[in-house]
């Protein structure tokens, strides 16, 4: 097997076994601890998704000259903000803060001397800040745990292919890494028939958003596949949870609310090869 | 006719009509200049690029080559491969990530003669906002006035750099971290 290759499966499957260890763990443990279960989950998640960038990036910038750089840092501090949260942060308004925070990192920084900065970091604010509260709160409680990670993996392992189509094999395959990490937790949450919390959806979020804005914005990633995969786990706002005992009244559940979260990607990465037709030159 | 060096300054001083203590200083002219790189493409063979934009200017003194000054800047997204896909992919965020870093540079910072043709010149290169120390092997082309009676002045420069260095890594070793550059460009005396 070429190097290329035993390369990409080491970045995505490391992590997500070291997840899967880890969140199997952390299920059994505090199956009936929702706080505590979504604060080591969404630190499993954020851990999983650092060790994923390590892996791919091959190791960290400091201080980050470049949008990618800070992308280990986001996810750390997100999923801190998101563990203090459940404490005595205000929800709102430190999700405010981080989305704020974000497009500052991305826009002053990265491209300072664009006239419309101001615009760009308005409406990223906006975007990450709507999402938090449509992901963390509206749909996190429509949905089973298994629901929300399997939808989140799917937009994830998505944008892996849309972006490594865009000219980025290295965010492609932390996208693709991440949606691999979902996947596990997905499984793990559906065997569990337990939630995943608010921690895991905002770290998402925001690496998530790094990923797509990175491959529009630096790669040819065409704006219209990412909106479309930012927005595909909105499907998932209607219906409600299912939490029956039954595993096959859950699965059947689940495929049926998979069904406009998969539409939505399937259009998403239809545009991509209508809009930015791949190459294999390298 | 082979020129080594000291006629190559010889004849720039006796063109310029300059005292032995001028420094005579030269823009880079781009039509008759090229920026290529060589990089291995997985053990198997080599491919071979270019910079299509890129200026620069350097001076000669010809009493003391420590006193050259060398600075060129190049246009990362003037990559061309030959591939258009492949060229979008090394402009973006693995490899020159051209939208945030759009210019490389070099800028000398000693000169050392080593015979009458050859240089060592070694600087600062800087790319992807990294800067970090390079040695360039010079070796003096040619000089004499050009179609239009201008005085030209031709140099060619080799160097062998590690991208992961500069903190373009992706691909490495599929794609080696060894990349070559050679430089061949003619100033047009100012």
């Amino acid at each position: 097997m070429n190097q290329m290759v035993v390369q990409s499966l080491q970045g995505v499957g490391l992590p997500s076994l070291a997840v899967l260890i880890a969140s199997a763990v952390w299920f059994a443990v505090f199956r009936e601890h929702p706080r505590l279960r979504a604060i080591g989950i969404g630190l499993i998640f954020a851990g999983g998704i650092i060790w994923a960038y390590l892996l791919g990036f091959g190791g960290f910038a400091f201080p980050p000259r470049e949008s990618g750089h800070w992308i280990p840092y986001i996810a750390g501090v997100v999923a801190l903000v998101g563990c203090l949260q459940g404490i005595r942060l205000g929800r709102q308004v430190s999700n405010l803060i981080l989305s704020l925070g974000t497009a500052l990192i991305f826009f002053w920084s990265q491209i300072s001397g664009n006239p419309l900065t101001f615009a760009w970091i308005a409406a990223l604010t906006v975007a990450l800040f709507v999402s938090t509260i449509l992901l963390q709160q509206v749909i996190e409680d429509r949905c089973s745990g298994a629901e929300l990670a399997l939808s989140l993996a799917l937009s994830a392992g998505a944008g892996g292919i849309v972006i490594f189509l865009g000219g980025s094999a290295v965010l492609g395959q932390l996208s693709a890494s991440m949606g691999v990490i979902l996947g596990v937790i997905a499984v793990l949450a559906f065997f569990f028939n337990a939630t995943v919390g608010a921690i895991l959806p905002l770290v998402y979020l925001f690496i998530f958003g790094c990923l797509l804005l990175s491959g529009c914005l630096f790669a040819q990633l065409p704006w219209l596949t990412a909106i479309l995969l930012w927005i595909a786990p909105w499907a998932l706002v209607f219906g409600q949870r299912s939490d029956r005992p039954r595993i096959s009244r859950r699965a059947l559940s689940l495929l049926l609310r998979m069904l406009g979260v998969i539409a939505l990607i399937a259009i998403a990465v239809g545009s991509s090869f209508l809009l930015n037709p791949p190459s294999g030159e390298m | 006719m082979k020129k080594n060096y000291l006629s190559i300054l010889l004849s720039t001083l006796a063109f310029a009509g300059a005292t032995a203590a001028q420094t005579d200083s030269f823009k880079i002219d781009p039509a008759h200049s090229a920026i290529i790189f060589e990089i291995s493409h997985f053990g198997v063979g080599h491919i071979y690029g270019r910079f299509d934009t890129f200026s620069g200017t350097f001076s000669v003194d010809p009493n003391d080559p420590s006193k050259d000054v060398v600075n060129v800047e190049i246009k990362t997204d003037s990559v061309d491969t030959n591939a258009s896909k492949r060229d979008t992919d090394i402009k973006g965020p693995d490899f020159f990530n051209a939208s945030q870093f759009p210019t490389a540079t070099f800028k000398s910072t000693s000169i050392k003669k080593i015979d009458d043709k050859t240089l060592e010149v070694t600087g600062d290169f800087t790319l992807r906002g990294v800067t970090k120390p390079l040695t360039l092997n010079v070796q003096a082309i040619g000089s004499g006035p050009g179609p239009k009676g201008e005085f030209r002045s031709g140099w060619e420069a080799t160097t062998t750099l590690k991208r992961s260095d500069f903190e373009v890594k992706a691909l490495v070793p599929a794609v080696s971290d060894e990349v070559s550059l050679r430089l061949a460009v003619e100033g047009i005396k100012q």
